[in-house]
């Protein structure tokens, strides 16, 4: 029976492990920008979740509803006006890749240190949903469960509307080669804004959830931007389906690896999974080829 | 005539003399400098149990006047000069050469985490600052010392905190209320570690069974498989000697599982507002790190002030922060000037009322440190070293979550 | 010629100016030359590898921690010239296995690998010394004083220089630079590129673990989270984006300037230093696309009256 417990909550980990990398790979596989300021705008809408909760007594759910649109908003504007002149400077992919390190660098400082400025520097936490819900038996948080739900909806809503619809053909073709996406009349600075945006929007609503089952202070960003790159290079850049599967990997592994062996070689034991399956497949588990 | 004339002006001259002498000008203020991470990992930290005393403190100084330097029969103001560390050790001792030898502050204030504290000792006696660590709690601290003169540690150390509660255990066992198991999870970083074997070994010498010992990383993100593992043994007490986000998370994860033992310890944090603030009355009868005589005398107007001040309430570690401020202050008050080998010696030698209660230092170590508190009814409260002044009884059992 | 001549007397007036400054300056300039010194030597030793071969390595960390460790394990037990050769022969055995590994990574995907791979170390490492130690932490007691540290920076600085200048000139620097170019090229030009990945990684690995050991001097208190801060591998990569990686000098060019600014923004705004850095960052990118040194190669064209 534990150890039924013990995989489960590695799938619900996992769930979660793979929702931190949906928005970095539509920033980074679709739009080519290596976006270091991405774990900011978790930390921003964690916040703001915290804030409709514990000053207004909204429900932190509905505070996605203005989370998820402003990010969205800012990672548009932050494409359009900050990154598509180093884009269209760039000689190289490299170049590119350079440059947009170190600017959104910049852009991570920026926002890190105005959240310190304003918020303080102090953990934060709220309660919510932290009731245990049974599933065959098994007691998982209810705030755990629907996190790693919605997670696993959105990938496999993700991987569907990239697969069978046209916008997906689209992004798809702008993964692969922009410039031969640009002969075929798509619109490629336009497209790119938009999975900028919608990455972002997505790595906010992230944000909500986990908030209701975890600390977090302004410095978090970074963590979590390191976390999900790690889910992003094991599935494979671009590939939905492989961060979901990525994630499930390193979550059961996580679990089963503390119960089995010893919690303290938890974070060892991704490590060492990940570099692993990179050793045998170099280009993640979904490789494109 | 003229020998009154030259009495006079002998006298007068002499007169002038000496007050040209004791014209010694005071001085326009007394800097004390830090350097403390205002930015990074330890921010969290250096903000409550840091710099937001040192401000504090600033404030209630200079709103009576200033520190009153008998030397001059003056009262001079105190005035703060900080540095952002980062939370970089290396960053932290070029800042606090750069207090010293550049800024030339009169003292040196400490900044955060055991890691910063015992690094920054050998630097300060080097020069000869005497300075009062408090964020600091680690097994070779105590043995060091000697090496660091200048050095005085204020906070309880692994074997003290843990010989505490395991005789406090020891003791329930005796009295039949508890038998005597208890279970056991650190997290992997230095203070977790140290608490963890010294509870093993203050255990061992109290006759009490350690039926589960985990320790997991700093960063880890669900511990409800241990938590499951431990409640199926069914231990009389749990020790989780944690950092605020593990702190936050295994109360969590133990309240839905439904852990809820006799006795409930969550390490760094638990007496945190945000605590509260997360787990509302659940927190009744979780214990801490740490602990606080409720009724010192000027704590309860401290508390009001800090509340004004930072529009949050205070806790147990920021209490003892602005002790060793008050320390400082009184020592500088009895010496009458500022002269840091006189200070270092009137710390050492003397027991220092407080809003922590009364502290003296034994061999630069508090003799008589708080190790443990408990929440009751909203309040976090001192418990342990029972005998402490206006130490509570123990609530036991902790109510179910 | 006589340009020649300048410049190597110019570098050596220099140098002795450098070596004088314990005697001249005070302990927080001298403190802050450490930190310029020994950023120095780990983004030369980056970039003379990562540079030209376009493996961008974040196991910068990896290689200082195992330095660190080097010193806090031996330095009760031998003397320090012995405890400094075993540090860098570590590094570069620890880079020699992690080349062989990575051989069939490339791009983001060995990026990211070496970041794990630093990580792995520093939990490896946690885990061991809590299991065999039962404590995370070690004080290092030693009696070098901050001016010795600042000699053995030095010394370990122009080394460094020194050996990325004759890699650059020499055919193995050529070989790399293919490498980074077109990998498959270089290989059917015949050249070893496995054995020229892995010794020109090692070798700057080494460099990297000596400035570890020596900057643990300076540290008394020494746990894994400290040393394998990874945090140092991204300032090192910055600092080397922002000199610009193609000069010799480059990393120094993004080293100086960014410890100084640091300095003076946590002394001048030590509550607004995160949003001013970061401001700073996003205006030199985009005026200084080719990076610090690239700057300064524009203007050195213009007075000479070269075309650029």
């Amino acid at each position: 029976m534990l150890l039924f417990e013990v995989l489960l909550n590695g799938v619900v980990l996992g769930g979660m492990y793979a929702l931190l990398a949906f928005g970095l790979n539509l920033q980074y596989g679709v739009a080519r920008i290596m976006n270091l300021s991405y774990g900011e705008f978790l930390m921003t809408s964690a916040f703001a979740a915290f804030w409709f909760f514990t000053l207004y007594s909204i429900d932190p759910l509905l505070s996605a509803l203005f989370s998820v649109p402003l990010s969205f908003v800012a990672n548009w504007l932050i494409y359009r006006l900050v990154l598509t002149p180093l884009v269209r400077r760039a000689p190289n992919r490299d170049a590119l890749e350079t440059d947009s390190i170190l600017v959104t660098f910049g852009i991570l400082f920026v926002i890190q240190g105005t959240a310190l400025l304003n918020w303080g520097g102090e953990y934060r936490g709220y309660t919510y949903l932290a009731v245990p819900v049974d599933v065959f038996g098994a007691t998982i948080a209810a705030n755990r469960l629907l996190a790693s739900s919605v997670a696993y909806a959105l990938g496999i809503g993700a991987f569907l509307v990239l697969r069978y619809t046209r916008v997906g053909l689209a992004l798809r073709a702008l993964a692969i080669d922009p410039i031969a996406a640009q002969l075929v009349a798509i619109d490629v600075p336009k497209l790119s804004g938009l999975a900028f945006a919608t990455g972002g929007a997505m790595i906010a609503a992230a944000g909500t959830l986990i908030s209701m089952f975890l600390s977090f202070n302004p410095s978090i960003g970074v963590i979590y931007t390191l976390k999900a790159l790690i889910v992003m290079i094991l599935g494979g850049v671009g590939s939905m389906l492989g961060s979901l599967v990525a994630g499930l990997i390193l979550g059961v592994a996580e679990n089963l690896g503390a119960y089995l062996v010893d919690p303290g070689l938890t974070l060892a034991i991704n490590f060492a999974i990940f570099l692993l399956i990179l050793l045998l497949r170099p280009k993640g588990l979904f490789a494109r080829g | 005539m003229l020998g009154r004339i030259c009495r006079l002006g002998i006298a007068l001259a002499t007169a002038l003399g000496v007050s040209a002498a004791l014209a010694d000008e005071a001085p326009e203020s007394i800097r004390l400098g830090y350097a403390i991470s205002l930015t990074g990992p330890y921010a969290p930290g250096a903000e409550s149990t840091g710099w937001s005393q040192y401000k504090l403190w600033q404030k209630d100084v200079n709103d009576a006047g200033g520190i009153y330097l008998k030397k001059y029969d003056k009262k001079v103001p105190v005035e703060l000069v900080e540095y952002d560390d980062r939370s970089q050790i290396d960053e932290m001792l070029k800042l606090v050469e750069r207090l010293i030898i550049e800024d030339k502050v009169d003292f040196v204030l400490a900044p955060w985490g055991s890691a910063m504290n015992m690094a920054v000792a050998p630097l300060l006696s080097k020069y000869k600052y005497p300075t009062i660590h408090l964020t600091a709690s680690g097994e070779k601290i105590r043995g060091a010392a000697p090496r660091w003169p200048y050095s005085f540690w204020a906070l309880t150390q692994p074997d003290y905190t843990a010989e505490s509660m395991a005789g406090m255990l020891a003791r329930f066992k005796e009295e039949g209320k508890i038998d005597g198991r208890i279970a056991i999870m650190s997290v992997a970083d230095q203070l977790g570690i140290e608490l963890n074997s010294a509870m093993v070994k203050a255990a061992e010498k109290h006759g009490i069974e350690v039926v589960y010992n985990k320790s997991y990383p700093l960063g880890v993100s669900d511990l409800s498989t241990q938590i499951r593992e431990m409640a199926a043994l069914e231990p009389d007490a749990f020790f989780g000697f944690s950092y605020p986000t593990d702190t936050f998370m295994l109360t969590e994860q133990s309240i839905v599982l439904g852990f809820s033992p006799k006795m409930f310890y969550t390490a760094v944090g638990t007496p945190f507002a945000p605590f509260k603030g997360k787990f509302g009355d659940k927190v009744e009868g979780i214990m801490g790190f740490g602990g606080l005589d409720i009724a010192a005398p000027g704590l309860a107007e401290y508390w009001q002030r800090h509340i004004d001040m930072w529009d949050r309430p205070s806790e147990s570690g920021a209490v003892g922060a602005y002790a060793t401020m008050e320390i400082l202050k009184n020592a500088i008050e009895a010496v009458g000037e500022v002269d840091r080998d006189k200070v270092r010696e009137y710390i050492a030698g003397n027991a220092h009322d407080t809003i922590w209660g009364q502290i003296k230092f034994e061999a630069q170590m508090n003799s008589d440190p708080w190790t443990t508190g408990q929440w009751q009814n909203g309040e976090f409260v001192g418990i342990l070293p029972a005998d402490k002044p206006n130490a509570q009884p123990v609530l036991f059992p902790k109510p179910k979550f | 010629m006589t340009s020649r001549l300048f410049l190597s007397a110019g570098l050596l007036v220099a140098l002795a100016v450098l070596a004088a400054v314990p005697w001249f300056a005070s302990a927080y300039v001298l403190a802050v030359g450490i930190t310029i010194l020994s950023f120095t030597v780990l983004t030369t030793a980056w970039a003379a590898f990562s540079g030209p071969s376009r493996y961008v390595s974040l196991a910068t960390s990896a290689f200082f921690g195992v330095g660190v460790y080097s010193v806090a394990v031996a330095i009760d037990y031998l003397p320090l010239p012995v405890v400094l050769a075993i540090a860098a022969a570590v590094g570069f055995a620890i880079a020699l296995v992690v080349g062989l590994a990575t051989l069939r990574l490339s791009g983001v995907y060995f990026v990211i690998f070496t970041f794990g791979l630093a990580e792995l170390t520093k939990q490896v490492m946690i885990w061991y010394e809590i299991n065999q130690n039962q404590t995370l932490a070690r004080i290092v007691f030693v009696d070098t004083s901050t001016e010795q540290i600042y000699w053995m920076l030095l010394a370990l600085a122009v080394a460094t220089l020194v050996i990325a200048w004759g890699l650059r000139r020499s055919r193995y620097g050529f070989a790399l630079q293919v490498i980074g170019e077109d990998e498959t090229v270089a290989r059917h030009s015949g050249i070893n590129t496995t054995a020229l990945k892995v010794l020109s990684f090692a070798l700057t690995a080494a460099l990297m673990s000596l400035a570890g050991a020596m900057m643990s001097l300076r540290f008394t208190y020494v746990d894994p989270n400290t040393a394998f801060n990874s945090f140092v591998s991204f300032q090192v990569l910055i600092m080397a984006l922002l000199g610009g990686v193609g000069a010799l000098f480059g990393p120094l060019l993004g080293v100086v300037p960014l410890v100084l600014l640091s300095e003076y923004l946590s002394g001048s705004f030590p509550y607004h230093f995160n949003i001013v850095l970061g401001i700073c960052f996003v205006l030199i990118v985009f005026f200084l696309p080719t990076g610090v040194a690239g700057l300064l190669q524009g203007w050195a064209h213009r007075l000479t009256g070269r075309a650029s």
